[in-house]
């Protein structure tokens, strides 16, 4: 959400929704999935809110491309020889499409309304691209891409023909009458379904069958349009990529033409579509496309952790660059994460867990006040005293493992022997073993804001970007107490957006299945697992929906996957886009771990049904 | 633009109940739901009381007896049939109306979807006559919010009426939010919304209390916009939110569109309405809510009656019916800078 300022620093605003494309050029750090998307074939980037699903389909629009500034910019500026046009879509649009008729058309009216709508804002969107090429740019110093010179006869001749086409009035014989002229007919439609509304259902059929204006495919328009162009600018065999946002929301009989036609539509046309990860009704249309020889499907999230880095230290380098702080290392100005040493380092500096270092003041602690720890240390003859001195790679690889969860029962468990813990920090008491603390710090650190922001751009400029605002102007640190709020801040307003996630009304003794109280449930059970229960190397905390989970969850975990507060585990043959939540694995996002005390980790798995209470006790707690 | 409709602001020391065919009030739990009847509305000839069909808890009987004495007219219906009652309803008034309808309508205890269904109804009938109608509304005391029931069930327009509509659908969502003391309600809308520009309309001046826990409800909102963002208005001076609020979309409209997410008090929902009213068909107007879920909540009147004058006339093209372009000018409305409130 940006504020009326201009935007003058690059990451200033973090949605990209709205920002214009030379905007969304100022801060594009490509990842690895924008290599293949640029690719001349039809393509399906798939990932949760805030992925940068809009960032990249908005990246292969011409001016975007003009004004991006990067090392790779004209390595991709070369690769991509086709004509991007964005089709953005809203869920407030998506409302006012669905009420049209104010609820008195039958099915087949309401979707013929829908479809028309959305193929007047296609169409306008086509025409947004084709003024794009035949006007010079505004500013100079760009690097022209796919620019075409048309003179003002051949321009009024492509609208005049173009308009007796799409049945539009051409009283203006420019791009700019026509771009308008399709403004107007949105208009149009939104007046005939008032006056539709008010009018006897009896004829309405025939009524509207005459409405020619509702009845236009927009995919044959397109290619009338793209033979027109092609006549008058002489250019050959240009291609076109029809870049759809969030195409789940997009009339269902718009989506039904879009993705069948990746198999078979005119070879001029490419498809680039978005889609959220879980969508009950697209798999039908999906599954008539041979995924591996029609289209390519992009993942967005990172089910594991460390592969989001790359991406995002790529980002913080470019905002660090873009705050002329660039001499300053990532972990000195965040520090490390207690959650992240990798195997490499583990290996090579042993002494990470020498007495006096933070990690081996962690286990100490927490064999002072954990017996079931200290049972596991004996069972696996580890001594604390001598654990810097472990040799041997696997015996390395065993304390590596266990650290992240020694962090977080160290931090949040109460001593199993109260006078072994400062019982001053004993604030609040849960299940006998939860201690609560007035200040966490350990989801601080470079890495562990890596994880904790999922690789989500939105989310990672948007945090990051407000910790640098805080920074020391000493040393530029952003200190732990400061990353800890901003974390909190950032976690809070995801709750809230979960809990505004509307959920179906109660029917009889059908219980609601709001998304928030899901996620609680299931983060409570965890916690249990990690903290409070007795210690395991490896306990459980991710989970998949096994065939015991109640159906009446399932819609609930689908909207919990697409709004990023579950990140799909796929397997290595699973797809990406699913319409079943069922045998899947999934994960909480870091982002609510501070929430539920657990470590920055992909756990083992259990089945859902095991975390969730008694159908009984269901009832009352949904 | 609608110029069939025109705002002025409700001077309570100016009114005369005579003047009224019908006043319309809300049969519900709050105590506060007959406090302008009780003021105003035995000197009307026509009274409704719209009952709820649900919920008839805390001081719902005590109101339907005080309610059935004072001579209303009690009718219950869900909202699901409530246009259907109300425009019937008005059918028959206008019937027995010389030349204009004078309505006064107490919104204190109605919910927002009734609210907005009220005001479709007279849009409907204002075709063939013209109504003026006398919006009142009685600010609460303050009192600790109900339990937060955690789901929501509703997070969109208000009616399919009040969706609101764009002949640019690449333009961006502008969000114009009025906060309450629901807590995150507000951040969590403007989440799920992803608005580009957001204007935050605070209300005070009731009750300190009420202002403190406004502002704590919706601490977050605080950090993640800047302080231009934010408007204070007065409750007891609607005229001044509805111009506010006018000003705002008609702004908004030249380059995005407008949704108002009216959290806050009644009054306020009503002006984000009227506004969308005045600029039809183009900003909507959304609700969050727990709807059934919600746990009641005891309002009592603070002794205050404020309100808002509408016109609705009979101009071809009133209603929600479209225009072929944005609002282009201010609207109809009187430009009368201070109202008085009423305490009674």
């Amino acid at each position: 959400m940006s504020s009326d300022v201009k935007v003058s620093y690059p990451f200033e605003s973090f949605n990209a929704r709205y920002l214009n494309p030379s905007q969304v050029a100022s801060s594009f750090v490509p990842p690895s999935q924008y290599e293949q998307l640029v690719k001349q074939r039809h393509t399906v980037v798939v990932g949760p809110r805030g992925s940068g699903k809009t960032t990249l389909l908005k990246m292969l629009q011409g001016e975007a491309l003009e004004a991006w500034q990067h090392p790779f910019a004209n390595e991709f500026r070369n690769k991509i020889n086709y004509t991007g046009v964005f089709i953005p879509a809203d869920r407030s649009w998506k409302a006012q499409i669905d009420a049209l008729g104010n609820k008195k058309f039958s099915e087949e009216h309401s979707r013929l309304f829908g479809i028309a709508s959305f193929t007047t804002h296609v169409l306008r969107c086509f025409i947004s691209a084709i003024i794009y090429r035949v006007h010079p740019p505004q500013t100079e110093g760009l690097n022209s891409h796919r620019r075409v010179v048309l003179s003002l006869e051949q321009e009024a001749l492509f609208v005049k023909k173009l308009s007796d086409s799409w049945l539009l009035p051409s009283h203006v014989p420019s791009l700019i009458g026509l771009h308008f002229a399709l403004a107007t007919r949105l208009s149009k439609i939104k007046i005939l379904s008032s006056q539709e509304s008010l009018l006897d259902e009896k004829d309405r059929s025939k009524r509207l069958a005459d409405e020619k204006i509702l009845h236009l495919s927009f995919l044959d328009c397109i290619v009338e349009a793209m033979d027109l162009f092609e006549d008058i600018s002489k250019e050959r065999n240009t291609k076109w990529a029809l870049l759809f946002d969030e195409l789940e929301i997009v009339p269902e009989q718009i989506r039904d033409t879009v993705i069948p036609s990746m198999r078979s539509v005119d070879s001029r046309i490419l498809f680039k579509l978005s889609l959220s990860p879980f969508n009950a009704n697209i798999q039908t249309s999906v599954d008539s496309v041979m995924p591996a020889h029609d289209y390519d499907v992009l993942q967005l999230w990172y089910s594991s952790k460390e592969d989001g880095y790359p991406f995002c230290h790529e980002l913080l380098r470019l905002m660090l660059k873009a705050r002329e702080i660039e001499d300053h290392s990532e972990d000195v100005i965040f520090g490390p994460s207690e959650f992240d040493q990798s195997k490499k380092e583990y290996e090579n500096h042993i002494s990470h867990y020498s007495p006096g270092s933070r990690q081996y003041e962690r286990i100490l602690s927490l064999a002072k006040k954990d017996q079931s720890f200290n049972r596991y240390l004996q069972e696996h003859k580890i001594d604390v005293d001598k654990i810097h001195m472990i040799k041997g790679s696997e015996r390395a690889s065993d304390i590596r493992k266990i650290i992240s969860i020694v962090v977080v029962r160290d931090e949040f468990r109460k001593a199993d022997n109260p006078t072994a813990d400062n019982s001053d920090e004993i604030l609040n008491i849960k299940n006998g073993k939860l201690r609560s603390r007035k200040d966490v710090h350990i989801y601080g650190g470079v890495k562990s804001l890596f994880a904790i922001t999922e690789g989500n751009p939105r989310l990672f400029i948007g945090m990051v970007d407000r910790l640098l605002d805080q920074r020391q102007s000493t040393d530029n640190k952003v200190l732990p107490h400061i990353q800890t709020a901003e974390i909190k801040n950032a976690e809070r307003r995801f709750r809230a957006f979960l809990k505004t996630i509307p959920c179906s009304s109660l029917k009889g003794n059908q219980p609601t299945r709001g998304v928030l109280t899901l996620i609680d449930i299931i983060g409570e059970a965890f916690r249990k697992n990690v903290i409070t229960d007795e210690f395991t190397p490896e306990p459980k905390g991710s989970f998949i929906v096994d065939s015991r989970t109640p159906p009446d969850l399932l819609k609930s975990l689908g909207e919990a996957l697409n709004a990023g507060a579950l990140v799909y585990v796929p397997d290595r043959d699973s797809d990406i886009v699913i319409n079943s939540v069922r045998e899947k694995r999934f994960r909480l996002s870091f982002l609510l771990a501070p929430n539920y005390c657990l470590p920055l980790t992909l756990m083992r798995p259990i089945n859902l049904s095991s975390l969730l209470p008694s159908s009984s006790m269901q009832k009352s707690l949904f | 633009m609608n110029d069939s409709i025109s705002i002025k602001p409700w001077l309570f020391n100016e009114q005369s109940p005579n003047k009224y065919h019908v006043i319309v009030a809300a049969l519900g739990y709050e105590e506060r739901a007959r406090f302008i009847s009780e003021k105003i509305g035995l000197q009307i000839n026509r009274k409704i009381a719209s009952a709820f069909h649900t919920r008839k808890v805390l001081s719902y009987f005590d109101n339907e007896a005080w309610f059935k004495n004072a001579g209303y007219m009690i009718n219950e219906v869900p909202d699901c049939e409530f246009k259907k009652w109300w425009v019937s309803e008005l059918h028959s008034i206008i019937k027995n109306a010389d030349t204009e309808l004078n309505l006064c309508v107490d919104i204190s205890s109605f919910n927002r979807f009734r609210t907005a269904v009220l005001i479709e109804g007279i849009l409907e009938i204002s075709k063939q006559k013209v109504i003026n109608t006398d919006f009142v509304y009685a600010p609460a005391k303050f009192s600790v919010p109900s339990e937060d029931p955690g789901v929501m069930e509703i997070c969109g327009p208000v009616t399919d009426k009040f969706a609101g509509w764009t002949d640019y659908p690449d333009y961006p969502v502008n969000a114009i939010v009025g906060i309450g003391y629901e807590p995150e309600k507000a951040v969590g809308v403007i989440e799920f919304l992803e608005p580009n520009k957001v204007w935050i309309l605070v209300p005070s001046g009731e009750d300190k209390n009420y202002d403190e826990r406004v502002r704590e409800a919706n601490r977050d909102l605080w950090d993640m916009f800047s302080p231009k963002q934010f408007i204070s208005y007065e409750v007891s001076n609607p005229y001044e939110y509805f111009m506010i609020l006018e000003g705002l979309v008609f702004g908004s409209l030249k380059n995005g569109r407008p949704i108002l997410v009216p959290f806050g008090p009644k009054m306020f929902a009503l002006c984000c309405l009227l506004v969308a009213c005045v600029h039809s068909p183009y900003p909507g107007v959304w609700r969050v809510s727990s709807g059934d879920a919600e746990v009641p909540c005891q309002r009592i009147a603070n002794g205050k009656i404020v309100g808002i004058c509408t016109k609705f006339s009979p101009v071809v093209g009133s209603g929600c019916d479209p225009t072929p372009m944005p609002a282009l000018g201010k609207g109809n409305m009187e430009r009368q800078t201070s109202t008085k409130t009423g305490r009674v």
